[in-house]
């Protein structure tokens, strides 16, 4: 017989042992046993292991009417001289015994007020405690599964914040493409390149600026900054008016930045500049210029 | 391997004074000695009083278990076979089979399957069957603490079927636990009780 065979039976004796068998089922455990009585024997002790459950509840005297009953049956009167009962066959913890238990066994008639109290308290304590028991192992499960929810909520939460976050990324470079595109084919775009100088000889950069569509700016091999300095771009006005932020660059890796920016309402510019700059805003350039170049003179206003 | 520590742990016949004294009584009854009957009645009222109330929660329907079982007891007496188990656990037997009918009926679910006049003899014993099992108060202590300390999964399902006679299937629905499972935690809970029930009486 392979170890799941014996399993099964033993499923089977189980089950039989606890009353629960249907008949074709204890049918088919009757022929296991027959074939082998070895396992015969097993059942007969999860029968007698099962059977001893019986006992295992608390032990409750029933009341002293009850015996008088009972030996009716017999035709014989109750004589008031119960005899000993066994001994309790479970004791400790769950064991409930009436007042009057304690008592010498011809007692107990007077005392009904104290065994209705103990049945009370027997009733509560089975009954509640089953179901205690039940409703423990439902909340395991229950909270096993709130559990298992709350993380995949946890999950979902944040992979819509980083969804949220790359759809604004993305929504956002769509904008300055196409902003960017309106300002390459705007009818009174021109165009203005920058030349790399000082600390940056090698930088180039170029800028396609419309007065109403605005200016779309890129450069290429920038160096790397320490992490206090940023470079800027400047608007130079004409009129010898002072330079205007137009915002700061960030270089990728390879030293490239782009940039758009609306051209700054009123404004007639005649150069474009990059300047070196500590980390935040200036009002005016400080540091050393790295890219300049100029509008050409034909479409300065 | 279970098999071996089976036959390790297999019990030595029962020399339980106790049952001694309960197979006499039935003798007695069988005879039709009435004082036999008190006897077996102070003997074990308590313990199938208190597993009536158990199951069934009303003082005055255990009491109506106990006093049917005490009467059927006196009816069979003739009939006991002390092959079939200890007296005691014949009258547990009796007594769970009724209560739980009653509340099975009590819920509109059909009668268990077992049948309280037959209940030691459903499946009959090989010719030479194993001695029974003294259920002494040592045995049910010790079997209470392996109950006690089943893990609930195990524990639950037991209890339900013995105590509330559900079946296995009503057991798996009502726990909303395949039935596999079920079968599964219901054998593995009996079989560590019935360890504990007989370890140490070698």
């Amino acid at each position: 017989m392979s170890v799941a065979d014996r399993e099964q039976l033993r499923e089977l004796a189980s089950l039989h042992a606890l009353g629960v068998l249907s008949a074709e089922e204890r049918a088919e455990l009757a022929a296991a046993m027959a074939a082998d009585p070895e396992f015969a024997a097993e059942v007969r002790q999860l029968e007698d292991t099962a059977g001893a459950l019986g006992g295992v509840a608390a032990q409750v005297d029933p009341p002293a009417r009850l015996r008088a009953r009972v030996l009716a049956v017999a035709g014989i009167e109750d004589d008031g001289k119960a005899g000993p009962a066994v001994v309790s066959m479970t004791g400790g913890r769950g064991t409930s015994r009436p007042a009057e238990a304690a008592a010498p066994a011809r007692g107990r008639a007077t005392a009904l007020p104290g065994w209705l109290a103990a049945a009370a308290a027997l009733v509560l304590a089975s009954g509640l405690g089953l179901w205690a028991l039940q409703l423990r192992t439902s909340l395991e499960g229950m909270n096993a599964r709130v559990e298992q929810a709350e993380a995949r909520v946890d999950r979902a939460e944040a992979e819509v914040v980083r969804i949220q976050r790359t759809l604004g990324e993305a929504q956002s470079q769509t904008r300055i493409l196409q902003a960017s595109n309106a300002v390459l084919f705007a009818p009174d775009t021109f165009r203005v390149d920058l030349a790399g100088e000082g600390p940056a000889p090698a930088s180039k950069a170029r800028a396609f600026m419309s007065p109403h569509s605005g200016v779309a700016f890129a450069a290429n091999e920038l160096p790397a900054l320490p992490a206090d300095r940023v470079y800027v771009l400047w608007v130079v006005p004409t009129n010898n008016l002072p330079p205007v932020n137009v915002g700061p660059l960030a270089p990728d890796a390879s030293g490239h930045a782009s940039l758009f920016f609306p051209m700054p309402a009123g404004l007639s510019a005649a150069a474009l500049a990059v300047t070196v700059e500590p980390a935040g805003s200036v009002p005016a350039p400080t540091g050393a210029r790295v890219l300049l170049g100029a509008v050409p003179a034909s479409t300065v206003s | 391997m279970m098999w071996l520590l089976w036959a390790v742990v297999r019990m030595a016949p029962q020399k339980d004074p106790g049952d001694a004294a309960d197979l006499e009584a039935v003798r007695r009854m069988a005879d039709g000695d009435g004082q036999a009957l008190a006897l077996l009645y102070d003997r074990h009222a308590r313990v199938t009083y208190s597993l009536a109330l158990r199951i069934l929660a009303e003082p005055q329907e255990a009491e109506e278990i106990v006093q049917d079982v005490f009467s059927q007891a006196w009816r069979q007496a003739a009939r006991f076979d002390r092959s079939r188990g200890a007296v005691v656990a014949w009258l547990l037997m009796m007594t769970r089979s009724r209560a739980i009918d009653r509340v099975r009926a009590r819920r509109a679910m059909p009668a268990s399957s077992g049948d309280p006049d037959q209940a030691f003899g459903l499946i009959p014993d090989a010719a030479d069957g194993p001695e029974r099992v003294a259920l002494t108060s040592e045995r049910a202590a010790r079997l209470k603490e392996a109950l006690d300390t089943l893990p609930l999964i195990q524990r639950v399902p037991i209890e339900l079927a013995f105590f509330e006679g559900l079946t296995h299937v009503e057991v798996s629905e009502r726990l909303e636990v395949p039935l596999g499972t079920i079968k599964t935690r219901i054998r593995l809970g009996l079989m560590k009780m019935k360890d504990a029930f007989l370890g140490g009486a070698s």
